[in-house]
């Protein structure tokens, strides 16, 4: 079972009260993987319930600081300053999380509960217009608003992260880079921003070190799942994304689990499995479209990652307060790639259109464990890869097209194998075609238009 | 109720129209633009509009019920009603009250109440 799936049973307990459970398959979720964020999540969902407001904070602290733009544990840490007579900083953690535009609507109204404001009085401010701006995929004016929202308001990490997102979208790498720096001093967990350095790096042929830096990142983040999306946005990069872990929940919980869901569900319930929506970020991206394959990168000791060509930044941890440190001193930094010895000016090559190497090597890296998974469960999925492998692209193509067709509930896993394909020049308009269907199935227009668009440029390139 | 295709084969057949994409939400646009933007031309009009509406939404201005538009040549209407979407072109002459009228009602005749 992926992480994100055993974080989903985790919330589907707490939601259904059985605060054991959610106990139980968090504190084992959090054995493997210290920081994964939605397991934290949900202890600190746990620990206020339990009117633990100092374990509750301490975990939210380390949600916000592997996921600033966060808005769910904002609105937590929101509710849980209110209740300890901290009006203000009740009030500015609301204001953070509506600004992030909570996709749950029961985020939304905690937040704006806390506010005391109806959502129609809201002011628009340029930290909502920064984030609208890049959702819908415009990050020249999300720059423009995240830079106003900056010099209003530059404590906000999550406002700074935004506009390194938008630089890094730009393909302004240097300008990114520096406000990643600025994003780690506040939020040393902050995996989006390890991401795009670990992009930069590699960019800047320090391949190594990016790809270092990315594989740190499992540690807090098990399935890459923000490094699949921000990643996923480039046709090509050097980095090689590791496979999925997975892990073994006892047999006892998924059996409570089963049990649970049996009481609560419809007659007629749909059996399908329970996907990672609550244990995801604000932005509603849900899982990772890795595969099945189970690895351990990164689950090998810190000490062996250390020990690695990678330098150790050891100013960096000074900025870390006493609390964090408590909380965090288990958890391996993210920022632990060395300053950069060349110039911020050197020269940049934009998210777009870059080198000519990874996304077939990423191919190449999960092909071993997928034919390792072909005997146990040969799904559509490895069959569409195996044709891909064996450079069949027009059987390829149909099956899948049959894929997309069948509108498989794991979205994650489509879009994965679908921008595997698209680094296949063979199948590269079709698969940005049905890249746009799938993304228009499951309602991400704006990502559609992205794609369609793409395939339109193929085209009209094979086409000259 | 009418799948897709058939309403779009329906919605071809107002007056005027030179090239539709429909599509219940949560599904693949069907169509063609009348040879506009090759295969690929139903889907890029259709998730540009939802764009639009996305953003629309999230500033909380409400959802969008219609859009128009017109370029030198074409004029394009984006509709929807109930689960169903849908954009129809065609040329200067186009009259877009009345194939907002026609559509309208094949749009609403063909939603599920609830759906």
């Amino acid at each position: 079972m992926r992480p994100s799936e055993a974080a989903a049973l985790a919330r589907q307990a707490l939601a259904d009260g059985d605060a054991t459970l959610a106990g139980s398959i968090t504190e084992r979720l959090l054995g493997e993987f210290a920081g994964y964020p939605p397991a934290r999540l949900v202890r600190a969902l746990l620990a206020e319930q339990g009117n633990d407001s100092d374990a509750a904070l301490d975990d939210l602290r380390a949600v916000t600081s592997a996921e600033p733009t966060n808005s769910e544990a904002r609105a937590a840490q929101a509710r849980l300053f209110q209740r300890r007579g901290d009006v203000d900083r009740a009030r500015m953690a609301a204001r953070q999380s509506v600004e992030l535009i909570p996709g749950d609507p029961n985020v939304l109204e905690s937040a704006l509960e806390i506010l005391n404001v109806e959502p129609d009085s809201l002011e628009t401010s340029a930290a909502v217009l920064a984030r609208v701006h890049l959702n819908c995929g415009w990050p020249d004016l999300a720059e423009r608003h995240a830079r106003v929202a900056v010099s209003e308001s530059p404590e906000r990490v999550d406002v700074r992260l935004t506009l390194a997102e938008a630089l890094w979208r730009l393909g302004r790498l240097s300008a990114c880079e520096a406000e990643c720096r600025v994003v780690a001093d506040q939020a040393e967990e902050c995996v989006r921003a390890a991401v795009m350095r670990a992009h930069i790096l590699s960019e800047r042929g320090r391949t190594a070190e990016g790809q270092e830096l990315l594989d740190r990142i499992g540690r807090i983040d098990p399935e890459f799942r923000e490094a699949r999306e921000l990643l996923g946005t480039l046709e090509v990069h050097r980095l090689v994304l590791p496979g999925v872990v997975e892990i073994d929940l006892p047999p006892e919980l998924i059996r409570q689990s089963n049990d649970a869901g049996e009481a609560v569900a419809e007659p007629d319930a749909d059996p399908a499995p329970v996907e990672a929506q609550t244990a995801d970020g604000p932005d509603g991206q849900d899982g990772t479209p890795g595969e099945s394959a189970v690895q351990d990168r990164h689950s090998q000791p810190v000490e062996d990652l250390q020990g690695s060509e990678v330098q150790v930044d050891a100013v960096g941890s000074d900025s870390v307060t006493g609390e964090a440190t408590a909380a965090l001193s288990e958890q391996l930094r993210l920022d632990v790639v060395a300053e950069e010895p060349e110039s911020l000016d050197a020269e940049e090559t934009p998210p777009d259109g870059v080198s000519p190497v990874s996304s077939d090597s990423a191919a190449e890296a999960a092909a071993p464990t997928d034919e390792a998974d072909v005997g146990a469960d040969f799904s559509t999925f490895d069959w569409a890869r195996h044709l891909i492998e064996q450079s069949e692209w027009t059987e390829a193509a149909r099956v899948l097209a049959d894929i997309v067709r069948a509108n498989d509930p794991d979205i994650a896993r489509v879009d994965g194998l679908l921008l595997e394909a698209v680094a296949h020049r063979e199948l590269r308009e079709s698969a940005w075609k049905l890249l746009g269907n799938h993304y228009m199935q499951t309602g991400r227009p704006q990502a559609a238009a992205d794609a369609y668009l793409r395939a339109a440029n193929v085209a009209g390139g094979s086409t000259e | 109720m009418n799948s897709a295709s058939d309403l779009h084969a329906e919605i071809q057949r107002l007056p005027g129209i030179t090239g539709a994409a429909v599509w219940r939400i949560g599904e693949i646009p069907t169509g063609d633009l009348g040879g506009r933007g090759g295969s690929i031309g139903p889907g890029l009009l259709s998730a540009s509009i939802g764009t639009m509406e996305q953003a629309v939404e999230t500033m909380g201005l409400g959802q969008i019920a219609e859009i128009w538009f017109v370029t030198e040549d074409t004029q394009c209407l984006a509709m929807r009603a109930g689960q169903w979407q849908a954009v129809v072109i065609g040329g200067l002459a186009l009259d877009v009250d009345s194939v907002r009228d026609g559509l309208t009602s094949l749009l609403a005749a063909n939603d599920e109440p609830g759906a």
